[in-house]
């Protein structure tokens, strides 16, 4: 008995993932492409690197506000990306992302991606947020917030 | 692992009655708990709580620090070296970690 | 360079300085840069059950933090009282924008009145240094930081 539950789980575990995927946290560029298309959302290429402060002043104080939190959760889902990486590199050179903190914001059209804008370097709450809204609303749809 | 704690007298060797600084620094991550890691999950939260400062078992100065002290945290005091003596420094974080340092204070 | 270019080039630099110290002291009566008293109200109230109309500005409380800071992970702060040792009862520190506004509190006791620290700052606000002294006063400095925004090539 224990043991067709124990079975039963390892079968039903992996399907309630795929359905609840958690878009409080970050993916590997290629899984959070692939949730960009299945779950119809904004995906946000967030290349950072190690070294640069600007990229952990966004990962202290911005990324993890309450309100930019709530925003991105709604609507996007991001990759995470580290530009030194060999993956990073050749990402950053496709997408012409050649400085830390930048983000990249896609949406898929017809098996390619449609590039809705960009954004270059540190910045505050209140602004990554509204910008976070004019991305969200020039993807169309509801809860830009 | 216990936390480390460094502690260095400015001048090393004051005269009696000079004035003293005295940095104490701990090696210490102080996260603040708002931190996203590089899979974008939250750092929980370990800061230094509470610094404790005794000059010869005489509570002198305590510190409670948050999340708002940096990383490897600097605590600077200034006093009066009117005597030589021991002073010692304790500390605890949120996750129950402690740490502890002696320094003897001489005179020139 | 003349003399006649010398007076010419001092003189307006007289003439900027005064306007800096008059636009400092403009600025000091309220309206620093990023300023955000609801937010450390929140602050003040939890930690020590005032308001930031309770406390008085003074020149007794030096709060030395740098104008501009590279990185808001590492502020440096040294906040010093012009007071007698036995009259000075705590020092606390606050930043205006930070989620939680208490940077840290400090008890003295026999040590003089100096604390020096590094803190995080959230984005550019003011950096607010209150002593707490023996009979009950709550002292303030105030000096706006400004964290700056950019990017790594």
């Amino acid at each position: 008995m224990v043991r067709w539950v124990v079975l039963a789980l390892t079968w039903l575990l992996p399907l309630v993932k795929a359905q609840g995927v958690d878009f409080d946290r970050w993916y590997p560029y290629a899984q959070a492409s692939q949730y960009a298309q299945s779950h119809g959302r904004i995906l946000v290429v967030y290349f950072w690197s190690h070294a640069c402060p600007y990229c952990d002043q966004m990962n202290t104080f911005v990324l993890s506000d309450e309100a930019v939190s709530r925003a991105l959760v709604r609507r996007f889902v991001v990759a995470s990306v580290d530009s030194q990486s060999p993956e990073g590199r050749a990402l950053g050179a496709q997408m012409r992302a050649f400085g830390t903190p930048s983000f990249v914001f896609l949406v898929p059209q017809g098996g390619t991606w449609k590039e809705l804008g960009r954004l270059f370097g540190s910045r505050t709450r209140a602004q990554f947020l509204k910008e976070l809204q004019e991305i969200c609303t020039k993807a169309g749809g509801e809860g830009c917030g | 692992m216990a936390i480390n704690i460094l502690v260095r007298f400015n001048p090393a060797r004051p005269k009696a009655g000079e004035e003293v600084r005295v940095q104490i620094v701990a090696q210490h991550p102080m996260e603040p708990g708002t931190r996203r890691d590089s899979s974008g999950k939250l750092i929980p939260a370990d800061h230094i709580t509470e610094v404790n400062v005794t000059m010869d078992g005489q509570l002198i100065a305590q510190v409670k620090p948050g999340p708002g002290t940096s990383a490897n945290p600097l605590f600077a005091f200034k006093m009066k070296a009117t005597k030589a003596g021991q002073l010692k420094v304790t500390c605890k974080d949120l996750n129950g970690q402690t740490g502890e340092r002696t320094a003897d204070l001489t005179l020139a | 360079m003349d003399r006649r270019k010398f007076l010419k080039a001092s003189a307006g630099a007289v003439a900027g300085a005064v306007l800096a110290s008059q636009l400092t002291s403009a600025l000091a009566q309220g309206g620093l840069e990023g300023e955000d008293i609801a937010n450390l109200e929140k602050g003040l109230q939890q930690t020590l059950g005032k308001s930031f109309k309770d406390l008085t500005p003074s020149q007794q409380v030096k709060l030395v933090a740098p104008t501009i800071a590279e990185s808001g992970a590492n502020v440096p702060v040294e906040i010093e009282a012009s007071l007698p040792a036995d009259q000075v009862k705590a020092i606390h520190c606050f930043c205006d924008k930070n989620a939680n506004p208490l940077l840290f509190s400090v008890v003295l006791n026999g040590v003089l009145p100096y604390y020096a620290t590094r803190v995080r700052v959230a984005e550019s606000a003011p950096v607010r240094a209150v002593v707490e002294t023996k009979d009950g006063k709550f002292l303030l400095a105030s000096q706006a930081v400004r964290v700056t925004v950019g990017g790594c090539g």
